[in-house]
């Protein structure tokens, strides 16, 4: 920049201040004595308790759910329980053979199957 | 020589080995000796030229060097060791101008009257009338300005450098000081 060159030649760069003899070297032997000494960061130390409380909560929380879930089974009002299809207990094999192929065949198939027995 | 204008492998190697010391808790304290060592000269110039006095400039760089000691575990090495110091010194420069100001009566004729009290009656100032003339002139600047004229003017510090320093964009700085010569200029040439 041309203006800062002309300013420099005319007013120069230096400036009027000065230090008292061997000041910085003495300054670094005055500074250093005056730093605090630094807490050496040391590991924290993790108490037992500390180190299984997560454990022992998520435990807590697994066994009060479950409770939660098996008291509200057992409460459940006695109309739900009405409701469940009662299934008859079945005599004998036969009868469990019938119970399975009425299940399972449609109503054409059964009739198609009556017609072909035979009149008695 | 600008303050931060140190180039070369050698300069960058030996603040990698200082600031690699610097956080090793057991070398810590050594590594910062050489800290003080090798900046301490150059932030007094600057802090000087901030608060004229010697004594003043004495108390802002120890405050500068202490600040940075309790702050060393904060510093990561994202920005160079010396421009974080550099903008240690130039926050306690302020801070140190500000609370001065605020102790004795200030501004008279848009001179600091702190400051230019000192430049007349410090001991450890010894130039010529035209040395103490210019540092009048710069006197009238607003701190920001002075300082970013000091830092070019004197120091002859790179824009992009500054603007590290002062988080100030180069463009600003550029626009600073310019206004800061002109107004240095106008001031010598009307005492003339």
């Amino acid at each position: 920049m041309n203006n800062l060159d002309e300013m420099k030649k005319k007013y120069g760069q230096e400036t009027p201040f000065s230090v008292p003899e061997n000041y910085f070297e003495q300054f670094s032997e005055k500074i250093m004595p005056q730093l605090p000494d630094k807490e050496v960061s040391k590991t924290p130390v993790v108490s037992l308790w500390k180190r299984v409380k997560p454990v022992i909560y998520l435990a807590a929380m697994f066994t009060a759910a479950i409770w939660a879930i098996n008291l509200y089974v057992d409460k459940r009002p006695d109309d739900t329980a009405k409701n469940i299809v009662s299934v008859p207990v079945l005599a004998s094999e036969q009868d469990a053979e019938s119970v399975s192929l009425a299940m399972t065949v449609d109503d054409y198939s059964l009739y198609e199957y009556m017609s072909d027995e035979p009149v008695n | 020589m600008g303050f931060l204008c140190l180039k070369g492998n050698n300069v960058e190697n030996i603040e990698f080995d200082i600031i690699t010391q610097l956080q090793d808790p057991a070398k810590q304290r050594q590594a910062f000796s050489q800290v003080v060592a090798q900046y301490s000269e150059k932030l007094y110039w600057q802090i000087r030229k901030m608060v004229i006095s010697h004594d003043d400039a004495n108390d802002v760089l120890q405050n500068t060097f202490l600040k940075a000691w309790a702050n060393i575990d904060h510093f990561r090495g994202d920005s160079k060791l010396s421009t974080w110091l550099y903008r240690i010194a130039v926050n306690e420069s302020i801070t140190f101008i500000n609370k001065q100001r605020a102790q004795h009566t200030s501004s008279i004729d848009g001179e600091d009257s702190v400051l230019l009290y000192k430049l007349e009656s410090d001991d450890w100032i010894d130039g010529d009338a035209l040395q103490l003339r210019l540092q009048k002139a710069i006197l009238t600047l607003p701190d920001k300005q002075r300082l970013v004229f000091n830092m070019r003017y004197f120091d002859e510090m790179k824009y992009e450098e500054m603007s590290e320093i002062l988080s100030t964009s180069v463009g600003a700085l550029k626009a600073s000081y310019h206004h800061a010569a002109k107004k240095i200029e106008e001031m010598m040439t009307r005492e003339i």
